[in-house]
């Protein structure tokens, strides 16, 4: 069956089209919850949040921009929205840094422990670095999505890549010092 | 070996492909939660709760009334008092408006009058301005009393006191139920004195008002106007009865008097000779007073008329069940083109109803319907010794065990070019798929019209429970096979109905009703292929009786 048609059974509420639908996209849309959340169980969340965002707005899906673009977005503001109702963005009260690129020793690092550092960040942080880094988001619209100056988008990326570099060293050293 | 690379480029290139099957728990969540929400959350809350307490008021309602009145048998009673209350509503509610004609008449028509009645009005009037200085509750009693004095005067004061009187019945039309508070008084008098015996009961009042004047002066004016009502009613029977009214007009002044003291003697006095040029006069004033009061207790009528409060109608209606989106099948997903047609059957039960008022009445009922809905085009063909087992089977059908080996199969989907020979040998049959429902619908009935044909606009919900589920094979032989019962079918439903109802009154008590009702069904089928929004259409008919 055409994505089209699936589409237009979901706006019906088919079962069957539902779940077509979300076998195809699950596996991507999870790995954005993966990024975005502390953990696994709260990405597990996410996703189920997110997708039953979906069905229920889908029929405000209008086929002008690519489905698949418009299921990451419904993705990233469920992530977000969990944030946003916590309230980890009014707290952020400290000295702005520069916003700097930060290089690191190219080698071949394991997948899960990256994602593992990328949880571990502070939600300002992390959500910041997962929306300019991973999906491209400009500081601009980021500062709107999470209700802060872009100057604080700016640091709070900063930020973020120094712990993570910090992070990759450290783990780089105790790689080296255990396979010595 | 490693070089210097930027953390971004890292970390973007890593999870490009980054991609985790989640559990499949997850989906299972997501199904409830969007089923759930469906069925639980969004209809149920919204009007089962709301009908099942409407439900259970009208039932209540009904046993209540039954118990009540069975246990008193004075029927008779509370229609009289109804009648008196009615009376009284008249006269009590035009008032205000009578106040202002009577004064007005008396200050014009004075002159005209003859000695005696002219000085025994001033004299009337001179207690009444003392009265409204003294006590302004005793107010509106004089001012009716006066207005019965007028009442049965003849000549030019007619004409305006038929003015008067058709504000009065306008007035009353429009104020039922006001009043009702404020004639409670009354209402409990009446029922001490079941008979129209004015004079008891006034007398009774009377001895009530020596004990405390002052506080009674509201009392008096319950009685005045209890009396005046039924001296109105009493006027166009016969001459005796008038006298009576007088009585009572005479009588009202006695309570006003109790408390404006000094003027009583020649307050009695001037009723009382105003009472004596009556006989004469009231001839003339009986004739015109008989048309209007005749007008008077149609309108009475009309008015107990809805006090029938409760009816209850049996009904049978043909009943006719299509879907309103152009491709969908209930039963698989390769029928959804497949040429459909809904089949006409039959609808019965019997529905209570209650009068909230005479625009409005919320009823309830239990009906059984039927309803049928047959795919054409379908193929039909033995597994057991043709293709061997393969995966056409019918996504929403329990398969009865005789009917296992069948393969069912869309003729649309079967390309003639490539398809076996057997396929194309075979006679299309159809599927019929009939479903039978008990329904209890909630509705509330909103009255358009309401003259000999009444017209009324019906809304409501019904709930729907399964009690048949049955899928056959029809071939084009005429062959009709029970083939199992559709899975998809939800135990119970609802559904959304709007309807047009038209009456003819052959009676008072008795109604043929017709009410074209179109339903909208909510959640009959918990998976559907295509767009298939089932309804049906009733052509409700029936007989409605009231009690």
């Amino acid at each position: 069956m055409s994505l089209e048609q699936l589409i237009d059974d979901c706006k019906h509420n088919d079962t069957q089209a539902q779940s077509q639908i979300y076998k195809r996209y699950a596996s991507k849309l999870f790995s954005i919850c993966l990024k975005y959340s502390r953990n696994y169980a709260e990405a597990e969340d996410n996703l189920q949040d997110a997708f039953i965002t979906i069905f229920k707005k889908i029929d405000q899906y209008k086929a002008k921009g690519s489905f698949e673009g418009w299921l990451k977005r419904i993705t990233v503001n469920t992530a977000l929205q969990r944030y946003r109702s916590v309230g980890v963005f009014d707290i952020i009260n400290e000295d702005q840094i520069e916003d700097v690129s930060v290089s690191i020793d190219d080698s071949n690092i394991n997948l899960d422990f990256l994602l593992s550092i990328i949880q571990a960040l502070p939600d300002r942080y992390r959500l910041v670095f997962n929306l300019y880094v991973m999906d491209d988001y400009p500081h601009k619209e980021i500062a709107k999505l999470l209700k802060i100056s872009t100057g604080t988008s700016k640091s709070n990326l900063a930020r973020a890549r120094l712990i993570l570099k910090d992070k990759i060293e450290q783990h780089k050293a105790k790689l080296n010092s255990q396979s010595l | 070996m490693s070089e210097k690379k930027n953390i971004d480029k890292l970390f973007k290139e890593q999870f490009k492909d980054f991609e985790v099957m989640p559990n499949d728990a997850i989906w299972n969540h997501i199904e409830q939660e969007l089923h759930k929400d469906k069925r639980k959350r969004r209809i149920i809350p919204i009007w089962w709760k709301l009908g099942g307490v409407a439900a259970a008021l009208v039932l209540l309602l009904t046993v209540g009334n039954r118990i009540y009145n069975s246990e008193n048998p004075q029927l008779e009673n509370s229609i009289v008092d109804t009648k008196t209350k009615t009376g009284t509503k008249t006269s009590s509610e035009g008032q205000h408006a009578i106040t202002n004609n009577a004064i007005d008449s008396s200050q014009i028509a004075t002159p005209s009058q003859d000695p005696n009645n002219f000085s025994s009005e001033n004299k009337a009037q001179e207690a009444i301005a003392q009265t409204e200085v003294k006590v302004k509750t005793s107010n509106k009693g004089v001012a009716s009393s006066k207005n019965a004095f007028n009442s049965s005067r003849p000549s030019s004061e007619d004409i305006k006191n038929r003015g008067a009187i058709e504000a009065k019945t306008k007035q009353s039309n429009k104020n039922e139920g006001i009043v009702k508070a404020s004639n409670s008084e009354i209402a409990k008098t009446g029922r001490g004195s079941n008979s129209k015996n004015d004079e008891a009961q006034y007398s009774k009042l009377q001895q009530e008002n020596e004990a405390n004047p002052i506080k009674t002066a509201s009392q008096n004016n319950a009685v005045v106007q209890n009396q005046k009502g039924a001296g109105s009613k009493m006027d166009p029977n016969s001459e005796p009865k008038t006298s009576n009214s007088v009585d009572t007009s005479a009588l009202n002044v006695d309570p006003k008097t109790t408390v404006a003291s000094s003027h009583t003697s020649e307050a009695e006095n001037a009723a009382i000779s105003q009472a004596d040029s009556i006989p004469a006069e009231a001839g003339n004033a009986i004739e015109t007073a008989i048309a209007l009061a005749n007008a008077n207790e149609d309108i009475e009528k009309e008015e107990e008329e809805p006090l029938n409060r409760w009816s209850v109608s049996p009904n049978v209606a043909p009943v006719y069940f299509n879907s309103l989106g152009k491709n969908g099948s209930t039963l698989d997903g390769q029928f959804v083109d497949n040429a459909k047609e809904g089949d006409v059957n039959v609808s019965y039960g019997i529905s209570g109803s209650y009068a909230i008022n005479k625009k409005l009445k919320i009823r309830a009922g239990m009906n059984k319907v039927d309803l049928g809905y047959r795919t054409n085009n379908v193929i039909v063909y033995d597994n057991t010794n043709t293709l061997g087992r393969s995966d056409q089977s019918i996504s929403n059908i329990q398969l009865n065990t005789t009917e296992g080996n069948n393969t069912f199969l869309s003729a649309q989907n079967v390309r003639f070019a490539s398809a076996p020979d057997i396929l194309l040998s075979k006679e299309h049959a159809a599927l019929d798929q009939n479903l039978g429902f008990i329904e209890v619908p909630i509705e509330i009935e909103y009255s358009v019209l309401n003259t000999k044909l009444g017209l009324n606009v019906i809304g409501g919900f019904s709930t729907l429970f399964l009690s048949d589920n049955e899928i056959f094979t029809v071939e084009n032989n005429g062959n009709r096979t029970l083939m199992g019962e559709a899975t998809n079918v939800n135990d119970l439903s609802y559904s959304a109905n709007f309807g047009i109802g038209i009456d003819y009154k052959l009676s008072k008590k008795l109604k043929i009703n017709l009410e074209p009702t179109f339903k909208y069904q909510l959640n009959t089928f918990s998976n559907t292929s295509g767009d298939f929004k089932p309804f049906f259409i009733g052509v409700y008919t029936g007989l409605s009786f009231k009690f």
